[in-house]
C-alpha cells in the first residue's frame, strides 16, 4: 500500500466505506474500487487487504456469503448491523482526524489557531 | 485469459504445497490469484510465476494472520460454550456426578473413572481423526483444527507436566477443589467436541451448500 503508515490505520474504515456503499464486495473487487477511486493512487495489497476483511469478520463487523463463480468459490463480504452503525462512528472519527490533520499541516485555515 | 478447471486445481495444489491448509483460506485465495490471472493476457503459467514472484509472502502472511484470527474466534466460541446453559449443566452434571459416586467408591477409584473418561474422550478424538485421514475424507477448516490444536496442547500439558493431576489429595479437604479441576478439564474436551461439530457444521453450510 502506498505511503502505507499512514494509510494503515485507516484501511478498516476504508473497507467499511465502501461496504455501505456497495452493498456486498469480494476481495479483488475491494482492491480495484480503491484503485479506480483513487486513479491508481492507492494499491491495497493483498497482504494487507484480506487480515483487515477477517478481523472485521472476527469482530462481527462483517458478514459472509460465499458462492460459486465460474468454476471457483467466491467470497463475499457484507456489513452486519453493527458494522453499519460502527461504520457511521468510524467515519466520523475520520473525518475529525482528516480535520485536525488539516489543521495542524496547514494552520492558515483555522485562524483559530493562529498566534 | 480464461481460468480452466484444472488451471483452478493447479493454484490451489499450489497454495497447499506452499503451507495453506486450510480449505476455507485456499478457496479465497485461489479465487484471488485466478481473478488477477483472467485480466492478463498472456501464457498462465507465464503469469501465475510472475504473480507469486511478486505476492507468495503476502498470501502466505495473510494466511497466518486468518490462521490465528481463526483460531481467536474459535476459542472464543469455546469458552462462549462452556459458560452456555448447555456447558454448565455439564460442568454441574458432572459434578454432581463425581458426589454422587463418592458414596459408592472410594476416592481412588473416583479417580480411576476420571482417568478412563480422559482416556475415552481422547480414543474418540484421536479415532476420528485418524478414521477421516485413512478415508481421505479429511477436510482441513482453519477454526475447527486450531481449536483441536490448542485444546490437545493443553490437555497434553496437563497430562505431562501436571503430574498431580491424577494423584489423590493428601489433604482431605482438598478433595472438592480436586472434584472441580477434574470436572472442568473434562467438560473443556466434552465443549470442544462440541464447537468443533458446530464450526464444521458452519464451514460444510457455507462453503459446500
Amino acid at each position: 500500500m502506498k505511503n502505507s503508515q499512514l494509510y494503515k490505520g485507516s484501511l478498516t474504515t476504508i473497507i467499511m466505506k465502501l461496504l455501505e456503499e456497495n452493498g456486498r464486495m469480494y476481495g479483488y473487487e475491494i482492491t480495484q474500487k480503491v484503485k479506480s477511486i483513487t486513479k491508481g493512487e492507492l494499491n491495497i495489497t493483498e497482504g494487507a487487504l484480506y487480515p483487515a476483511l477477517h478481523k472485521l469478520e472476527g469482530e462481527g463487523l462483517l458478514d459472509v456469503e460465499v458462492e460459486k463463480v465460474g468454476n471457483r468459490l467466491r467470497k463475499y463480504y457484507k456489513l452486519t448491523e453493527d458494522g453499519q452503525k460502527e461504520t457511521v462512528n468510524r467515519l466520523a472519527e475520520l473525518e475529525e482526524f482528516i480535520k485536525n490533520m488539516q489543521t495542524l499541516v496547514n494552520p492558515k485555515i483555522n485562524p483559530d489557531l493562529q498566534f | 485469459m480464461q481460468v480452466t478447471d484444472n488451471q483452478i486445481k493447479f493454484i490451489d495444489q499450489y497454495l497447499e504445497n506452499s503451507g495453506i491448509k486450510y480449505l476455507d483460506i485456499r478457496y479465497e485465495m485461489t479465487d484471488h490469484v485466478a481473478t488477477v490471472l483472467e485480466e492478463k493476457e498472456g501464457d498462465f503459467y507465464d503469469e501465475f510465476k510472475a504473480y507469486m514472484v511478486l505476492h507468495k509472502k503476502e498470501l502466505l502472511e495473510s494466511n497466518n494472520k486468518f490462521s490465528k484470527i481463526a483460531r481467536n474466534k474459535a476459542i472464543k466460541l469455546l469458552f462462549g460454550n462452556l459458560l452456555s446453559v448447555k456447558g454448565l449443566l455439564i460442568t454441574g452434571s458432572l459434578f454432581g456426578l463425581s458426589l454422587l459416586g463418592l458414596n459408592h467408591m472410594n476416592f481412588e477409584k473416583l479417580v480411576y473413572v476420571f482417568y478412563l473418561t480422559y482416556f475415552v474422550l481422547i480414543l474418540v478424538i484421536s479415532g476420528f481423526n485418524i478414521y477421516h485421514k485413512r478415508t481421505k475424507k479429511e477436510k482441513l477448516w482453519s477454526g475447527t483444527h486450531k481449536l483441536m490444536e490448542v485444546v490437545s496442547f493443553i490437555i497434553n500439558g496437563i497430562m505431562i507436566f501436571g503430574i498431580n493431576t491424577f494423584k489423590v489429595p493428601k489433604e482431605k479437604g482438598d478433595d472438592f477443589y480436586f472434584i472441580i479441576y477434574q470436572c472442568v478439564i473434562v467438560s473443556i474436551v466434552v465443549m470442544t467436541i462440541v464447537t468443533s461439530r458446530q464450526l464444521m457444521k458452519k464451514y460444510k453450510l457455507r462453503y459446500e451448500g
